[in-house]
């Protein structure tokens, strides 16, 4: 399965992948409650720094990475202010006017809020997409999480499907252009590629499916309550230390912003 | 004891329903890469519009595996390989999420038996909205959103869930007609019938 993942010997890449996920999930839940710019943009900086220097990832490649997440940010951030109420943002000054269409301050104002936020969502995640291989991350779930070994290792047998069901779909596809199945353009003939694309993409995965499942009965997997293992994954010094030090930091920076008067409320559920 | 048999996972039914979550997560791939592009297009309703998309899933393990688990199972395993992208874990928390919604209405309303297309739609709608006011409600500041807009939105969440909640049960039965779910909850229902 192609994934961001590259081995690589970094004090990040040798860390258990429950450790990134301990200081990703709380940075994340933390994206969704702050309502200022300063808290999402102190904490997409931390994590680029992480990424550069404990995970030895190279500008390139960073930059790289990160050219999606801008591109959705900075959509995102042009086509918020023209949505916002115009009660909420009327009061500030008036940008631009064309029409009915008007760009006010305040409006920018929340779009920046709101991209700054969803690009801190994201890259929250990355120093464990980035430095985790997939496989390890289901060990760890089996070893350290306690998640029953039977789903562990099915996830991991079925892993193996993915590259086969990416060229099955490539494969259909150009079945498709070769018996000149048309297509139209638009999200009418993309839904229509979709079902065209589903049906014979599931059948042969559960197919594939039903056989590996055999294999593994006869193999008597899931006979035993409990197994052994041949990499066995440990969660280190190095990871705890990881985990209290980003948490300690992270408190810290959410301490500082407090104090300049820069943390802004938090809002559990922001519809209300 | 046919009770138990329902309930209890067999090997095949685990890895059937991964391999249905993988296999969407294989198809969902380009949409969640296009999310950017197409987000330009219609902001806050494309993000609602392929929201529903991430649905089918969870919809389709439902209606074929018809056990406690299997929705969220299905949908968890169906962000796996978007979330190894540049989207990471955020993709794998909305498919967490939309399996957790989907699950309880699945109960609710299926009771893992009556799976007939108008529960299907319910089944979608009523997770449609529980799903717009979680992950809408809490990622973008919607109190700044025009309530005209916020309703819309709504009703396209429902009406999208809705929809994905029937076409995968329609493509749930023609993957049936292979003849590759004769033994899942469905196919053993198919069986019944004829």
């Amino acid at each position: 399965m192609q994934t961001l993942y590259q081995p690589y010997d970094s004090p990040l890449h040798r860390l258990n992948p429950l450790s990134k996920l301990l200081v990703s999930i709380p940075q994340m839940t933390l994206m969704l409650l702050v309502s200022e710019p300063w808290t999402p943009l102190a904490f997409v900086v931390l994590t680029s720094l992480n990424l550069l220097i404990l995970g030895r990832v190279s500008l390139r490649r960073f930059l790289r990475l990160l050219w999606p997440l801008l591109v959705l940010v900075f959509l995102f951030t042009a086509l918020y202010p023209f949505l916002v109420r115009q009660t909420l943002v009327q009061h500030t000054p008036l940008l631009f006017e064309w029409g009915i269409i008007k760009l006010y301050q305040g409006g920018l104002y929340l779009a920046l809020v709101t991209g700054l936020r969803i690009m801190g969502l994201l890259i929250s995640s990355l120093p464990f997409s980035i430095t985790s291989d997939s496989a390890d991350f289901v060990r760890a779930l089996v070893q350290q999480a306690h998640l029953p070994y039977r789903i562990g290792y099915s996830t991991l047998a079925a892993f193996r499907f993915v590259p086969m069901l990416q060229s099955e779909m490539s494969v259909v596809q150009a079945a498709h252009r070769v018996r000149g199945v048309d297509s139209q353009p638009g999200w009418r003939g993309s839904l229509e590629r979709l079902r065209r694309s589903a049906v014979p993409l599931l059948t042969t995965a559960i197919r594939q499916a039903e056989r590996t499942a055999l294999a593994m009965d006869a193999r008597a997997f899931g006979a035993h309550k409990h197994r052994s293992y041949f990499r066995r994954m440990r969660f280190k010094t190095w990871d705890w230390i990881y985990i209290l030090g980003s948490w300690i930091l992270s408190g810290l920076i959410l301490l500082a912003l407090r104090y300049f008067g820069l943390l802004g409320s938090l809002h559990v559920l922001q519809i209300l | 004891m046919a009770k138990k048999e329902k309930k209890s996972w067999s090997t095949r039914d685990l890895l059937v329903t991964i391999v249905i979550g993988l296999a969407f997560g294989v198809l969902l791939i380009p949409v969640t890469w296009a999310y950017a592009g197409l987000l330009s297009l219609g902001g806050i309703f494309t993000r609602t519009i392929l929201g529903g998309l991430y649905f089918l899933p969870a919809a389709f393990a439902a209606y074929v595996m018809r056990k406690p688990g299997a929705t969220l199972l299905a949908s968890v395993l169906s962000a796996l390989p978007s979330m190894l992208g540049p989207y990471g874990l955020i993709v794998l928390m909305i498919g967490g999420l939309i399996g957790l919604v989907a699950e309880l209405f699945g109960w609710l309303l299926t009771r893992y038996r009556n799976f007939s297309t108008l529960r299907m739609l319910w089944f979608g709608v009523a997770s449609g909205i529980t799903v717009y006011l979680l992950i809408l409600g809490s990622m973008l500041r919607t109190t700044a959103f025009e309530p005209s807009i916020l309703i819309a939105a709504l009703l396209v969440s429902a009406i999208v869930f809705g929809l994905c909640s029937v076409i995968a049960k329609y493509l749930a039965n023609s993957v049936a007609k292979t003849g590759v779910l004769a033994n899942t909850a469905l196919g053993e229902t198919t069986a019944d019938e004829i």
